[in-house]
Protein backbone atom coordinates (compact mmCIF):
# COMPACT_ATOMS: atom_id res chain seq x y z
CA UNK A 1 0.00 0.00 0.00
CA UNK A 2 1.52 3.58 -0.75
CA UNK A 3 2.97 5.54 2.20
CA UNK A 4 1.00 8.38 1.36
CA UNK A 5 -2.46 6.36 1.68
CA UNK A 6 -0.79 5.06 5.36
CA UNK A 7 -0.13 8.18 6.58
CA UNK A 8 -2.92 10.56 4.98
CA UNK A 9 -5.68 9.02 7.36
CA UNK A 10 -3.66 10.51 9.84
CA UNK A 11 -4.45 14.00 9.28
CA UNK A 12 -7.73 13.48 10.46
CA UNK A 13 -5.91 13.82 13.93
CA UNK A 14 -4.67 17.36 11.91
CA UNK A 15 -7.84 18.57 11.24
CA UNK A 16 -7.59 21.70 13.19
CA UNK A 17 -4.11 21.91 12.46
CA UNK A 18 -4.81 22.33 8.62
CA UNK A 19 -6.89 25.42 9.69
CA UNK A 20 -4.42 26.50 12.06
CA UNK A 21 -1.90 26.08 8.68
CA UNK A 22 -3.76 28.51 7.30
CA UNK A 23 -3.59 30.73 10.00
CA UNK A 24 0.32 30.21 10.79
CA UNK A 25 0.54 31.89 7.54
CA UNK A 26 1.04 35.77 6.50
CA UNK A 27 -2.15 36.03 6.60
CA UNK A 28 -2.24 35.03 10.43
CA UNK A 29 -1.05 38.51 10.99
CA UNK A 30 -3.36 40.41 9.88
CA UNK A 31 -6.12 38.47 11.39
CA UNK A 32 -4.95 39.45 14.68
CA UNK A 33 -5.95 36.04 16.08
CA UNK A 34 -3.06 34.41 18.75
CA UNK A 35 -1.13 31.29 18.01
CA UNK A 36 -0.71 30.51 21.14
CA UNK A 37 -4.87 30.59 21.77
CA UNK A 38 -4.92 28.25 18.49
CA UNK A 39 -2.64 25.84 19.54
CA UNK A 40 -4.20 22.07 20.62
CA UNK A 41 -5.79 22.45 24.12
CA UNK A 42 -3.36 19.51 25.17
CA UNK A 43 -0.73 21.58 24.14
CA UNK A 44 -1.45 24.54 25.55
CA UNK A 45 -2.20 22.34 29.08
CA UNK A 46 1.41 21.31 28.55
CA UNK A 47 3.12 24.51 28.45
CA UNK A 48 0.72 25.32 31.58
CA UNK A 49 1.82 22.13 33.46
CA UNK A 50 5.59 23.93 33.22
CA UNK A 51 4.27 26.99 34.88
CA UNK A 52 4.84 28.16 38.59
CA UNK A 53 1.07 28.83 40.25
CA UNK A 54 1.64 33.23 40.04
CA UNK A 55 2.70 32.20 36.47
CA UNK A 56 -0.49 30.39 35.52
CA UNK A 57 -2.63 32.34 37.23
CA UNK A 58 -1.76 35.37 34.90
CA UNK A 59 -2.23 33.51 32.22
CA UNK A 60 -5.61 32.60 32.81
CA UNK A 61 -6.49 36.32 33.26
CA UNK A 62 -5.23 36.83 29.51
CA UNK A 63 -8.59 35.48 27.74
CA UNK A 64 -11.25 33.07 27.66
CA UNK A 65 -9.40 30.36 25.50
CA UNK A 66 -6.40 30.26 27.35
CA UNK A 67 -8.43 30.10 31.01
CA UNK A 68 -10.45 26.70 29.51
CA UNK A 69 -7.56 25.30 27.83
CA UNK A 70 -5.31 26.17 31.49
CA UNK A 71 -7.79 24.85 33.50
CA UNK A 72 -6.90 21.41 34.43
CA UNK A 73 -3.53 22.74 35.26
CA UNK A 74 -4.68 25.57 37.60
CA UNK A 75 -6.84 23.08 39.29
CA UNK A 76 -3.88 20.69 39.83
CA UNK A 77 -1.07 23.01 40.61
CA UNK A 78 -3.24 25.65 42.17
CA UNK A 79 -5.99 24.21 43.84
CA UNK A 80 -3.88 20.94 45.03
CA UNK A 81 -4.53 22.92 48.60
CA UNK A 82 -6.87 25.26 50.10
CA UNK A 83 -5.80 27.18 52.82
CA UNK A 84 -8.29 28.40 55.33
CA UNK A 85 -8.95 29.80 58.89
CA UNK A 86 -12.47 27.89 59.11
CA UNK A 87 -14.28 31.30 59.32
CA UNK A 88 -17.43 31.68 58.18
CA UNK A 89 -16.90 33.93 55.01
CA UNK A 90 -13.50 32.45 54.15
CA UNK A 91 -16.01 28.55 54.36
CA UNK A 92 -18.70 30.64 52.09
CA UNK A 93 -15.53 31.38 49.88
CA UNK A 94 -15.24 28.00 49.14
CA UNK A 95 -18.43 26.61 48.63
CA UNK A 96 -18.16 29.31 45.63
CA UNK A 97 -14.53 27.96 44.63
CA UNK A 98 -16.47 24.17 45.13
CA UNK A 99 -19.55 25.14 43.25
CA UNK A 100 -17.18 26.60 40.73
CA UNK A 101 -17.27 24.04 37.36
CA UNK A 102 -14.96 21.01 38.05
CA UNK A 103 -12.99 22.41 40.78
CA UNK A 104 -13.85 21.12 43.48
CA UNK A 105 -12.41 17.34 42.24
CA UNK A 106 -9.12 19.23 42.29
CA UNK A 107 -8.60 19.85 46.43
CA UNK A 108 -6.54 16.93 47.69
CA UNK A 109 -5.29 19.24 50.77
CA UNK A 110 -6.93 21.38 53.49
CA UNK A 111 -4.25 23.92 55.54
CA UNK A 112 -5.72 25.07 58.11
CA UNK A 113 -4.23 28.34 59.42
CA UNK A 114 -5.44 31.13 61.20
CA UNK A 115 -4.76 34.94 59.47
CA UNK A 116 -4.38 36.34 62.79
CA UNK A 117 -2.47 34.44 65.48
CA UNK A 118 -3.77 31.19 65.96
CA UNK A 119 -7.79 32.11 66.45
CA UNK A 120 -9.96 30.24 63.63
CA UNK A 121 -13.56 30.17 62.87
CA UNK A 122 -14.91 32.84 63.45
CA UNK A 123 -18.59 33.84 62.64
CA UNK A 124 -19.46 30.42 64.79
CA UNK A 125 -20.64 29.75 67.94
CA UNK A 126 -18.25 26.95 69.22
CA UNK A 127 -18.81 25.10 72.10
CA UNK A 128 -15.22 24.61 74.03
CA UNK A 129 -16.45 22.95 77.77
CA UNK A 130 -13.86 20.17 77.28
CA UNK A 131 -14.98 19.12 80.58
CA UNK A 132 -18.44 18.05 79.91
CA UNK A 133 -19.63 14.45 78.75
CA UNK A 134 -21.59 16.39 76.40
CA UNK A 135 -19.06 17.74 74.69
CA UNK A 136 -18.91 15.58 71.59
CA UNK A 137 -22.94 15.56 71.18
CA UNK A 138 -22.71 19.22 71.30
CA UNK A 139 -19.80 19.65 68.92
CA UNK A 140 -21.32 17.39 66.60
CA UNK A 141 -24.44 19.59 66.20
CA UNK A 142 -22.77 23.19 65.72
CA UNK A 143 -22.55 25.24 63.04
CA UNK A 144 -19.63 25.50 62.28
CA UNK A 145 -18.90 21.60 62.73
CA UNK A 146 -22.46 21.19 60.17
CA UNK A 147 -21.27 23.98 58.02
CA UNK A 148 -17.49 22.09 57.38
CA UNK A 149 -19.13 18.92 56.84
CA UNK A 150 -20.94 19.89 53.83
CA UNK A 151 -18.43 21.87 52.96
CA UNK A 152 -15.96 18.73 52.76
CA UNK A 153 -18.76 16.59 51.02
CA UNK A 154 -17.81 19.00 48.15
CA UNK A 155 -14.16 18.21 47.73
CA UNK A 156 -14.57 14.06 47.67
CA UNK A 157 -10.91 14.09 47.39
CA UNK A 158 -9.72 16.44 50.15
CA UNK A 159 -8.04 13.48 52.52
CA UNK A 160 -5.03 15.00 53.71
CA UNK A 161 -4.70 17.83 56.36
CA UNK A 162 -2.33 19.93 57.34
CA UNK A 163 -3.20 22.29 61.04
CA UNK A 164 -1.12 25.07 61.50
CA UNK A 165 -0.32 25.21 65.48
CA UNK A 166 -0.18 27.86 67.42
CA UNK A 167 3.25 28.84 69.11
CA UNK A 168 1.53 30.22 72.46
CA UNK A 169 -0.63 28.25 74.96
CA UNK A 170 -3.85 28.24 73.93
CA UNK A 171 -5.74 29.73 76.85
CA UNK A 172 -9.25 31.25 77.63
CA UNK A 173 -12.74 30.20 77.23
CA UNK A 174 -13.52 32.32 73.89
CA UNK A 175 -16.81 30.48 72.32
CA UNK A 176 -16.83 32.88 68.99
CA UNK A 177 -13.81 30.86 68.08
CA UNK A 178 -11.56 28.03 67.88
CA UNK A 179 -7.71 27.23 68.47
CA UNK A 180 -5.64 24.92 66.40
CA UNK A 181 -5.78 22.00 69.22
CA UNK A 182 -10.01 22.42 68.90
CA UNK A 183 -9.28 22.21 64.71
CA UNK A 184 -7.46 19.00 65.25
CA UNK A 185 -10.76 17.39 67.06
CA UNK A 186 -12.98 18.71 64.90
CA UNK A 187 -11.79 17.27 62.05
CA UNK A 188 -10.90 14.08 63.43
CA UNK A 189 -14.29 13.64 64.25
CA UNK A 190 -15.50 15.19 61.02
CA UNK A 191 -13.66 12.44 59.50
CA UNK A 192 -14.77 9.72 61.06
CA UNK A 193 -18.64 10.82 61.19
CA UNK A 194 -18.02 11.26 56.86
CA UNK A 195 -16.18 7.80 56.40
CA UNK A 196 -13.86 9.66 54.42
CA UNK A 197 -10.51 8.25 54.17
CA UNK A 198 -7.50 10.21 54.98
CA UNK A 199 -4.30 9.71 53.72
CA UNK A 200 -1.93 12.33 55.35
CA UNK A 201 -2.21 14.28 58.76
CA UNK A 202 0.27 17.05 59.55
CA UNK A 203 0.30 19.23 62.72
CA UNK A 204 2.88 21.38 63.05
CA UNK A 205 3.81 25.29 63.45
CA UNK A 206 3.05 27.95 60.73
CA UNK A 207 6.52 28.51 59.73
CA UNK A 208 9.07 25.11 59.79
CA UNK A 209 11.62 27.80 59.07
CA UNK A 210 11.71 29.31 62.19
CA UNK A 211 11.67 26.01 63.67
CA UNK A 212 9.23 26.86 66.84
CA UNK A 213 7.60 24.11 68.25
CA UNK A 214 3.70 24.18 67.88
CA UNK A 215 1.53 24.34 70.83
CA UNK A 216 -0.84 21.48 71.45
CA UNK A 217 -3.30 21.71 74.48
CA UNK A 218 -3.97 18.80 76.03
CA UNK A 219 -6.91 19.10 77.39
CA UNK A 220 -8.22 18.41 73.96
CA UNK A 221 -7.45 15.06 73.37
CA UNK A 222 -9.74 12.97 76.27
CA UNK A 223 -10.63 9.90 75.16
CA UNK A 224 -14.24 11.45 75.75
CA UNK A 225 -13.85 13.67 73.05
CA UNK A 226 -13.70 10.60 70.19
CA UNK A 227 -15.20 7.98 69.04
CA UNK A 228 -12.83 5.32 69.15
CA UNK A 229 -14.10 2.99 67.16
CA UNK A 230 -15.32 5.36 64.17
CA UNK A 231 -11.56 6.93 64.56
CA UNK A 232 -10.33 3.77 64.50
CA UNK A 233 -11.67 3.02 61.09
CA UNK A 234 -10.77 6.70 59.64
CA UNK A 235 -7.38 6.23 60.44
CA UNK A 236 -6.89 2.99 58.83
CA UNK A 237 -6.38 4.49 55.67
CA UNK A 238 -3.68 7.07 56.88
CA UNK A 239 0.22 6.77 55.51
CA UNK A 240 1.68 10.12 56.64
CA UNK A 241 1.16 11.18 60.11
CA UNK A 242 3.92 14.34 60.77
CA UNK A 243 3.23 16.14 64.60
CA UNK A 244 5.58 18.44 64.97
CA UNK A 245 4.74 19.93 68.46
CA UNK A 246 5.24 20.43 72.21
CA UNK A 247 5.15 16.94 73.36
CA UNK A 248 4.96 18.34 77.09
CA UNK A 249 3.56 15.54 79.22
CA UNK A 250 2.45 11.94 79.29
CA UNK A 251 -1.62 13.04 78.01
CA UNK A 252 0.04 14.58 75.25
CA UNK A 253 2.17 11.05 74.67
CA UNK A 254 -0.89 9.10 74.93
CA UNK A 255 -2.68 11.01 72.27
CA UNK A 256 0.43 10.59 69.78
CA UNK A 257 0.32 7.44 70.54
CA UNK A 258 -3.07 6.85 70.33
CA UNK A 259 -3.12 8.34 66.60
CA UNK A 260 -0.19 6.68 65.28
CA UNK A 261 -0.82 3.45 66.34
CA UNK A 262 -4.93 3.45 65.12
CA UNK A 263 -3.18 4.06 61.98
CA UNK A 264 -2.20 0.48 60.59
CA UNK A 265 -1.46 1.42 57.54
CA UNK A 266 0.84 4.25 58.21
CA UNK A 267 4.19 4.43 55.99
CA UNK A 268 5.78 7.43 56.78
CA UNK A 269 5.93 9.40 60.57
CA UNK A 270 7.63 12.20 61.56
CA UNK A 271 7.48 13.14 65.38
CA UNK A 272 9.17 16.16 66.20
CA UNK A 273 8.79 16.19 70.51
CA UNK A 274 10.29 20.06 71.03
CA UNK A 275 12.71 18.30 73.88
CA UNK A 276 8.95 17.83 75.56
CA UNK A 277 9.17 15.55 78.46
CA UNK A 278 6.66 13.01 77.06
CA UNK A 279 9.20 11.84 74.38
CA UNK A 280 10.27 8.98 76.57
CA UNK A 281 6.21 7.64 76.93
CA UNK A 282 5.96 8.21 73.31
CA UNK A 283 9.13 6.11 72.31
CA UNK A 284 8.07 3.26 74.78
CA UNK A 285 4.84 3.06 73.85
CA UNK A 286 5.56 2.59 70.05
CA UNK A 287 8.33 0.60 71.19
CA UNK A 288 5.84 -1.81 73.29
CA UNK A 289 3.97 -4.13 70.54
CA UNK A 290 2.59 -0.78 68.66
CA UNK A 291 0.88 -1.78 65.11
CA UNK A 292 3.56 0.40 63.37
CA UNK A 293 5.18 -2.58 60.98
CA UNK A 294 5.09 -1.03 57.94
CA UNK A 295 6.82 2.38 57.94
CA UNK A 296 8.97 2.98 54.66
CA UNK A 297 10.12 6.51 56.32
CA UNK A 298 10.55 7.59 60.26
CA UNK A 299 11.63 10.75 61.07
CA UNK A 300 12.61 11.87 64.83
CA UNK A 301 13.44 15.25 66.06
CA UNK A 302 14.21 16.26 69.68
CA UNK A 303 13.34 13.70 71.76
CA UNK A 304 16.02 13.80 74.34
CA UNK A 305 16.27 11.05 77.09
CA UNK A 306 14.40 8.50 75.49
CA UNK A 307 15.45 4.94 75.82
CA UNK A 308 17.94 3.49 73.24
CA UNK A 309 16.02 0.11 74.07
CA UNK A 310 12.72 1.86 72.78
CA UNK A 311 14.03 3.49 70.00
CA UNK A 312 15.80 -0.29 68.85
CA UNK A 313 12.62 -1.93 69.55
CA UNK A 314 10.26 0.75 67.20
CA UNK A 315 13.06 0.49 64.35
CA UNK A 316 13.38 -3.22 64.07
CA UNK A 317 9.98 -3.85 64.04
CA UNK A 318 9.90 -1.61 60.66
CA UNK A 319 13.07 -3.17 59.88
CA UNK A 320 11.45 -4.85 56.55
CA UNK A 321 10.35 -1.78 55.03
CA UNK A 322 12.16 1.15 56.08
CA UNK A 323 14.16 3.18 53.58
CA UNK A 324 14.99 6.19 55.33
CA UNK A 325 15.90 7.43 58.80
CA UNK A 326 16.36 10.37 60.22
CA UNK A 327 17.44 10.61 63.81
CA UNK A 328 17.92 15.17 64.39
CA UNK A 329 18.81 15.68 68.15
CA UNK A 330 18.14 12.76 69.81
CA UNK A 331 20.15 12.12 73.22
CA UNK A 332 19.12 8.56 74.53
CA UNK A 333 19.41 7.53 78.30
CA UNK A 334 21.74 4.85 78.07
CA UNK A 335 24.68 3.88 75.63
CA UNK A 336 23.05 1.84 72.83
CA UNK A 337 24.14 4.30 69.59
CA UNK A 338 26.48 1.65 68.78
CA UNK A 339 24.81 -1.67 68.70
CA UNK A 340 21.71 0.30 66.80
CA UNK A 341 23.94 1.85 64.06
CA UNK A 342 25.53 -1.16 63.66
CA UNK A 343 21.99 -3.13 63.54
CA UNK A 344 20.95 -0.26 60.76
CA UNK A 345 23.70 -1.76 58.30
CA UNK A 346 23.30 -5.01 58.74
CA UNK A 347 19.41 -5.89 59.46
CA UNK A 348 17.92 -3.45 57.34
CA UNK A 349 17.45 -5.05 53.56
CA UNK A 350 15.92 -1.60 52.12
CA UNK A 351 17.26 1.55 53.80
CA UNK A 352 18.73 3.52 51.43
CA UNK A 353 19.04 7.19 53.34
CA UNK A 354 20.07 7.86 56.96
CA UNK A 355 20.31 10.72 58.41
CA UNK A 356 22.07 11.45 61.92
CA UNK A 357 22.75 15.09 63.17
CA UNK A 358 23.75 15.63 66.86
CA UNK A 359 22.64 12.66 68.46
CA UNK A 360 24.23 11.82 72.11
CA UNK A 361 23.85 9.56 74.77
CA UNK A 362 23.60 9.88 78.45
CA UNK A 363 27.21 9.93 78.56
CA UNK A 364 28.41 12.09 76.20
CA UNK A 365 25.01 14.14 77.31
CA UNK A 366 22.96 17.03 76.56
CA UNK A 367 26.29 19.56 76.31
CA UNK A 368 27.26 17.47 73.42
CA UNK A 369 24.17 18.96 71.66
CA UNK A 370 25.85 21.80 71.03
CA UNK A 371 28.15 23.06 69.29
CA UNK A 372 31.58 22.36 70.91
CA UNK A 373 35.67 20.86 70.01
CA UNK A 374 34.10 17.88 68.85
CA UNK A 375 32.60 17.91 65.59
CA UNK A 376 31.69 16.31 62.53
CA UNK A 377 29.87 16.59 59.40
CA UNK A 378 29.18 15.60 56.29
CA UNK A 379 27.62 12.43 54.09
CA UNK A 380 29.11 9.43 52.91
CA UNK A 381 28.06 6.26 50.81
CA UNK A 382 28.15 3.39 53.26
CA UNK A 383 28.49 -0.56 52.38
CA UNK A 384 25.52 -1.97 53.93
CA UNK A 385 24.79 -5.84 53.93
CA UNK A 386 22.21 -5.31 51.82
CA UNK A 387 22.98 -2.92 49.67
CA UNK A 388 24.62 1.37 49.64
CA UNK A 389 23.68 3.63 52.21
CA UNK A 390 23.86 7.49 52.13
CA UNK A 391 24.35 8.49 55.75
CA UNK A 392 24.27 12.34 56.03
CA UNK A 393 25.61 13.12 60.02
CA UNK A 394 26.64 16.07 61.81
CA UNK A 395 27.42 16.79 65.33
CA UNK A 396 29.84 15.08 68.21
CA UNK A 397 31.16 11.15 67.55
CA UNK A 398 28.63 9.97 70.56
CA UNK A 399 31.73 8.25 72.08
CA UNK A 400 32.92 6.89 68.56
CA UNK A 401 29.56 5.25 68.07
CA UNK A 402 29.36 7.25 64.76
CA UNK A 403 32.67 8.12 64.26
CA UNK A 404 33.21 3.81 64.13
CA UNK A 405 29.79 3.32 61.74
CA UNK A 406 31.85 5.57 59.07
CA UNK A 407 34.91 3.98 59.61
CA UNK A 408 33.87 0.23 59.65
CA UNK A 409 31.06 0.13 56.70
CA UNK A 410 33.47 3.02 54.52
CA UNK A 411 33.26 1.88 50.82
CA UNK A 412 36.61 1.15 49.48
CA UNK A 413 37.65 4.45 47.11
CA UNK A 414 37.66 2.04 43.78
CA UNK A 415 33.83 1.48 44.35
CA UNK A 416 32.64 4.94 45.35
CA UNK A 417 33.02 6.54 41.76
CA UNK A 418 30.42 4.18 40.83
CA UNK A 419 28.75 4.25 43.23
CA UNK A 420 28.70 8.07 42.79
CA UNK A 421 27.10 7.54 39.31
CA UNK A 422 23.85 5.93 41.11
CA UNK A 423 22.65 9.02 43.11
CA UNK A 424 21.27 11.92 41.71
CA UNK A 425 24.51 14.75 41.82
CA UNK A 426 22.83 17.41 44.39
CA UNK A 427 21.06 15.15 47.09
CA UNK A 428 19.67 17.83 49.32
CA UNK A 429 21.71 17.85 52.26
CA UNK A 430 19.59 18.39 55.71
CA UNK B 1 28.93 -0.17 4.60
CA UNK B 2 25.84 2.95 4.37
CA UNK B 3 23.93 4.56 7.00
CA UNK B 4 20.30 3.14 6.37
CA UNK B 5 17.85 6.31 5.23
CA UNK B 6 14.76 7.41 4.76
CA UNK B 7 12.94 10.19 2.57
CA UNK B 8 10.77 12.67 3.97
CA UNK B 9 8.46 15.04 1.90
CA UNK B 10 7.53 18.27 3.21
CA UNK B 11 3.73 19.65 2.22
CA UNK B 12 5.73 21.87 0.16
CA UNK B 13 6.86 19.14 -2.00
CA UNK B 14 10.07 18.82 -0.95
CA UNK B 15 12.43 15.51 -0.50
CA UNK B 16 14.27 15.47 2.45
CA UNK B 17 16.86 12.42 3.02
CA UNK B 18 17.07 11.60 6.77
CA UNK B 19 19.24 8.56 8.76
CA UNK B 20 17.10 6.24 9.58
CA UNK B 21 18.02 6.29 13.31
CA UNK B 22 17.42 9.90 13.58
CA UNK B 23 13.87 9.85 11.92
CA UNK B 24 13.12 7.11 14.62
CA UNK B 25 13.48 9.73 17.23
CA UNK B 26 9.50 10.38 15.54
CA UNK B 27 7.59 7.56 17.27
CA UNK B 28 5.54 8.31 14.72
CA UNK B 29 7.65 6.86 12.01
CA UNK B 30 8.96 4.69 14.11
CA UNK B 31 6.23 2.70 14.88
CA UNK B 32 4.95 2.71 10.95
CA UNK B 33 8.54 1.54 9.95
CA UNK B 34 7.63 -1.05 12.22
CA UNK B 35 3.95 -2.15 10.94
CA UNK B 36 5.73 -1.66 7.26
CA UNK B 37 8.94 -2.66 7.29
CA UNK B 38 11.78 -0.65 4.98
CA UNK B 39 10.43 1.44 2.56
CA UNK B 40 12.35 3.44 -0.40
CA UNK B 41 9.34 6.04 -1.20
CA UNK B 42 8.84 9.17 0.49
CA UNK B 43 6.78 9.85 3.33
CA UNK B 44 4.99 12.25 3.28
CA UNK B 45 4.76 14.52 6.05
CA UNK B 46 1.32 16.71 5.46
CA UNK B 47 0.94 19.84 7.27
CA UNK B 48 5.07 20.51 7.73
CA UNK B 49 6.79 22.51 5.51
CA UNK B 50 10.14 22.46 4.17
CA UNK B 51 11.79 25.25 7.01
CA UNK B 52 10.39 23.44 9.61
CA UNK B 53 10.86 19.93 8.66
CA UNK B 54 14.62 20.82 8.37
CA UNK B 55 14.75 22.51 11.93
CA UNK B 56 12.83 19.22 13.24
CA UNK B 57 15.57 17.01 11.52
CA UNK B 58 18.35 19.04 12.59
CA UNK B 59 17.07 18.91 16.34
CA UNK B 60 16.80 15.03 15.52
CA UNK B 61 20.00 14.59 15.12
CA UNK B 62 21.63 16.44 17.30
CA UNK B 63 19.95 14.42 20.07
CA UNK B 64 20.24 10.84 17.91
CA UNK B 65 21.80 9.39 20.97
CA UNK B 66 19.65 10.59 23.75
CA UNK B 67 18.16 7.78 25.92
CA UNK B 68 14.70 6.98 24.54
CA UNK B 69 11.74 8.84 26.14
CA UNK B 70 10.29 6.21 29.10
CA UNK B 71 6.70 8.26 28.55
CA UNK B 72 6.59 9.21 31.98
CA UNK B 73 4.81 12.25 32.60
CA UNK B 74 5.33 12.62 36.40
CA UNK B 75 5.32 16.03 38.46
CA UNK B 76 9.54 15.87 38.51
CA UNK B 77 9.72 16.03 34.74
CA UNK B 78 6.98 19.17 34.99
CA UNK B 79 8.84 20.95 37.42
CA UNK B 80 11.85 22.41 35.59
CA UNK B 81 11.59 25.07 32.80
CA UNK B 82 15.57 24.12 32.55
CA UNK B 83 16.55 23.70 28.95
CA UNK B 84 19.97 23.01 28.27
CA UNK B 85 22.25 25.35 26.42
CA UNK B 86 21.58 24.16 22.53
CA UNK B 87 18.17 23.39 22.99
CA UNK B 88 17.72 27.39 24.20
CA UNK B 89 19.87 28.45 20.91
CA UNK B 90 17.81 26.07 18.77
CA UNK B 91 14.58 27.80 19.73
CA UNK B 92 16.02 30.96 19.22
CA UNK B 93 13.24 31.69 16.37
CA UNK B 94 10.88 33.75 15.43
CA UNK B 95 7.43 32.67 17.20
CA UNK B 96 5.54 31.43 14.08
CA UNK B 97 8.70 28.96 13.58
CA UNK B 98 8.26 27.89 17.13
CA UNK B 99 4.24 26.76 17.45
CA UNK B 100 5.13 25.25 14.16
CA UNK B 101 7.67 23.26 15.74
CA UNK B 102 5.42 22.23 18.12
CA UNK B 103 2.75 21.39 16.31
CA UNK B 104 5.45 19.22 14.08
CA UNK B 105 6.44 17.96 17.26
CA UNK B 106 3.14 17.17 18.75
CA UNK B 107 2.32 15.24 15.32
CA UNK B 108 5.32 13.36 14.50
CA UNK B 109 5.17 12.57 18.34
CA UNK B 110 8.89 13.43 19.46
CA UNK B 111 7.99 13.93 23.03
CA UNK B 112 11.66 15.39 23.78
CA UNK B 113 11.06 18.53 21.33
CA UNK B 114 7.60 18.99 22.37
CA UNK B 115 8.44 19.19 25.90
CA UNK B 116 11.64 21.78 24.63
CA UNK B 117 9.22 23.81 22.69
CA UNK B 118 6.34 24.03 25.52
CA UNK B 119 8.94 24.84 28.18
CA UNK B 120 10.21 27.61 25.55
CA UNK B 121 6.88 29.13 25.46
CA UNK B 122 6.42 28.65 29.10
CA UNK B 123 9.48 30.49 30.20
CA UNK B 124 7.99 33.18 27.36
CA UNK B 125 4.84 33.52 30.07
CA UNK B 126 6.81 33.02 33.03
CA UNK B 127 6.80 36.85 35.06
CA UNK B 128 4.81 38.58 32.96
CA UNK B 129 1.92 40.15 34.11
CA UNK B 130 -1.64 39.20 32.04
CA UNK B 131 -1.26 42.75 30.20
CA UNK B 132 2.49 41.75 28.88
CA UNK B 133 1.49 37.90 28.34
CA UNK B 134 -1.25 39.37 25.79
CA UNK B 135 1.39 41.95 24.17
CA UNK B 136 3.49 38.88 23.61
CA UNK B 137 1.73 36.63 22.05
CA UNK B 138 -0.72 38.73 20.56
CA UNK B 139 -3.67 38.15 22.57
CA UNK B 140 -6.96 40.34 23.12
CA UNK B 141 -8.44 40.26 26.26
CA UNK B 142 -12.21 38.96 25.59
CA UNK B 143 -13.05 39.16 29.21
CA UNK B 144 -16.40 41.14 31.00
CA UNK B 145 -14.92 43.26 34.64
CA UNK B 146 -17.48 40.64 36.18
CA UNK B 147 -15.23 37.42 34.73
CA UNK B 148 -12.15 39.22 34.96
CA UNK B 149 -12.96 39.14 39.36
CA UNK B 150 -14.40 35.73 39.13
CA UNK B 151 -11.16 34.61 38.00
CA UNK B 152 -9.25 37.07 40.57
CA UNK B 153 -10.88 35.56 43.40
CA UNK B 154 -10.30 31.61 42.22
CA UNK B 155 -6.62 33.25 41.55
CA UNK B 156 -6.52 34.02 45.07
CA UNK B 157 -7.13 30.35 46.43
CA UNK B 158 -3.97 29.34 44.38
CA UNK B 159 -1.37 32.38 45.56
CA UNK B 160 -2.69 32.34 49.36
CA UNK B 161 -0.36 30.07 50.51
Amino acid sequence: MPLAKLILPLKGKLARKKERDISCSSEHKHNQTSQLCDLPAEMIDLIASFLERHDLCMLRLTCSALRSTSKYQFGRIGLHTLRTDLSKANMSAMAELANACGYNHHVKRLYICGSSGCYLGYGFSWIRDFWSNRYLIWLLTSEGFLRLRALLEKFPNCQSFHVSLSEEPEEGAWKDCISPSDAIVVLLNLMSCMARPVKSFTCSHSDPKEQLPGIISSKNFSSRHFDDARLSITLSTLTELAILAYIKNDALANFVCNFASQASNLKKLELDFAAGSGAPTVMQQLGSGSSLVKLEELKLSNALGISGHDLYKVLLENCASLRILSLKVICLDDELWETILDSLMRDFPVLEEMTLLWIADRVSGLRELYPGSMYIEGFQDLRGRHGPIRVFYAGPPVHEALSSLLQRYRIPAQQTSRLAAQWPSSRPMI
Amino acid sequence: MSVPTLTFQSNDGVEITVARDVAERSVLIKNMLGDLGDTDEAIPIPNVNEAVLRKVIEWCEHHKGDPPNTGDDDDSRRKTTDIDEWDQKFMQVDQEMLFEIILAANYLDIKGLLDVGCKTVANMIKGKSPEEIRKTFNIQNDFTPEEEDQIRRENEWAEDR
